[in-house]
């Protein structure tokens, strides 16, 4: 069996939380859904250049997905990277 | 939320960070210990500890720990997740049914047909690694740490350690560091040096610790003598056929019968059997450079003359850079293609004068390009690689006046390129 990731780069909406330089992200929307967020598996920082974005494994069990979400530091703009079903 | 990790910045090209992520990309690609670094003094070299540590199965144990749906099965990271390309590393699981690192996907596939092949996720690792690294340094000092590859490192906690009692704790310690920060396992060698501690390594894994010490290395004795840091396959034959078969063997071997089917290197494998290796933590040294070069395989082969344009610019941009970085001048290009046979031409030209100007590298790139076969629909380019050599090393430059082109400003260019990413600015090198 081969495994393949969906990537798909789309802009979502994100509710977070942000303290200090910590963020927690509670939900996002995609594609008019709603996706709680229970479980941020990983997190992980990469810098090109100036551009500076933070990149979220997440687990929505509900929903039955996991996700890459992508925070983008220059503009406060949220990302979906990739996606699969759990 | 149950654990955050990995929040370790990976900073590019930026000045800051860069000699600690060169610790990461520009591993020393063979740091088998050298005789020259070798004392013959092997007395004083007796009460030393070495760690090595490895991460069991690293981008496999990532993709697991970060994807449920990936933890207890045969998976495999390399490719792009498909068929083509090569197992990078393999969970315990696959290699359970005989998949091993460096095969291709698809022989990996007809091993285990139930493999999940997923696609290698490079800064990632490197984030994971970078924080494993910055956590490491708190227990040893920089200097007492070799990264011997992107998943090993070896650490000499002599100084750091009074005896093997304490040596193991500091072991343990860092094991259990790498759970907390990480939820990663691995495994630790710890030996009175660095070959047995690599040796050791193996004893434990997955998630172990074992020790070698001098009193218990007849244990080293009974294993195969591949198992030895730096005898492969080759070796191995030419050894079986001295009657060399195990470590052991090979340390009560005649150092003469050695000598000569191996050379000096003879005499080294018969050292490291004996634990006698001498050597200690290598540091990657600067070295003067004698080439650049890059080669790029892409993913779907291309033959239209603008994509083979676009791909000999990129190599171009990319190759002048690094030499205008060091401040070298080249004068003398190579250049090559492989078509999707596999059959490949290259051509090197003399530069002159010699450059590190990405436009004359692009006049010369093209000029050769233009004596190949060209690419069709039915044999299209896949490889294309770009090697400048014969450098010189320059403080300044005299201005030419029979220079065709303007001379830029590449400092500067450079400089942009650094501050906000690849893409802010390019040479028109299309335009000529």
């Amino acid at each position: 069996m081969t495994y393949y990731q969906n990537i798909t780069f789309e802009k979502i909406e994100v509710i977070a939380h942000f303290k200090e330089l910590d963020i927690n992200i509670i939900r996002f929307r995609w594609k008019n859904t709603v996706y709680n967020v229970d479980k941020i598996a990983n997190k992980w920082k990469i810098a090109s250049g100036e551009d500076l974005t933070t990149h979220f494994s997440v687990i929505c069990e509900k929903e039955g997905i996991i996700a890459e979400l992508c925070f983008h530091h220059k503009d406060f703009k949220w990302e979906l990277i990739q996606w699969d079903n759990l | 939320m149950d654990k955050i990790s990995s929040s370790y910045f990976i900073a590019r090209g930026t000045n800051k960070a860069s000699s600690l992520f060169k610790r990461v990309r520009f591993m020393p690609l063979y740091s088998f210990p050298h005789h020259a670094e070798h004392s013959t003094k092997y007395e004083k070299n007796k009460n030393r500890f070495f760690i090595h540590l490895d991460i069991d199965a690293f981008f496999a144990q990532v993709e697991q720990r970060d994807n449920p749906k990936l933890r207890g099965k045969p998976v495999s990271v390399g490719g792009n997740g498909g068929m083509k390309g090569i197992c990078m590393t393999a969970s315990y699981e696959a290699r359970a049914c005989g998949v091993e690192i460096g095969m291709s996907v698809v022989e990996a596939l007809q091993l285990c047909p139930d493999l999940i092949s997923v696609p290698s996720y490079g800064t990632k690792y490197e984030a994971i690694l970078q924080n494993i690294m910055y956590h490491i340094a708190k227990y040893v000092p920089d200097e007492l740490i070799e990264q011997y590859s992107i998943d090993e490192c070896f650490l000499e906690i002599t100084g750091v350690v009074k005896d093997w009692f304490s040596a193991i704790k500091l072991a343990w310690e860092i094991k259990k560091m790498i759970w907390n920060i990480e939820h990663l396992t691995s495994s630790i060698g710890l030996s009175y040096n660095k070959s047995y501690a690599k040796v050791a390594t193996k004893f434990d894994k997955p998630n172990g610790l074992a020790v070698i010490r001098e009193e218990n290395k007849d244990i080293v004795y009974k294993l195969p003598v591949d198992k030895l840091w730096g005898i492969g396959r080759r070796n191995t034959i030419r050894m079986n056929s001295l009657g060399i078969h195990t470590i052991g063997d090979l340390a009560n071997s005649n150092i003469h019968t050695v000598h000569k089917e191996f050379g000096i290197n003879g005499i080294m494998f018969r050292k490291i059997a004996r634990g006698e290796d001498t050597s200690g933590i290598q540091l990657k040294k600067e070295r003067l450079e004698k080439s650049f070069n890059h080669a790029h395989t892409l993913t779907d082969a291309i033959y239209t003359d603008s994509a083979i344009n676009n791909e000999i610019k990129r190599m171009v941009e990319y190759v002048c850079r690094r030499m205008r970085a060091k401040n070298f001048i080249a004068t003398q290009l190579g250049f090559f293609i492989r078509y999707d046979d596999l059959g490949s031409v290259g051509d090197s030209v003399k530069l002159k004068p010699p450059t590190n100007d990405e436009r004359d590298l692009m006049f010369y790139c093209r000029e050769i390009y233009k004596t190949f076969p060209p690419p069709t629909p039915s044999r299209k380019a896949r490889q294309f690689g770009i090697t400048t050599f014969d450098l010189h090393q320059v403080t300044g430059y005299n201005l030419d006046l029979f220079k065709k082109f303007q001379n830029l400003p590449y400092k500067e260019i450079d400089f942009l390129k650094e501050k906000w990413g690849e893409r802010i600015i390019r040479v028109g090198l299309d335009a000529q």
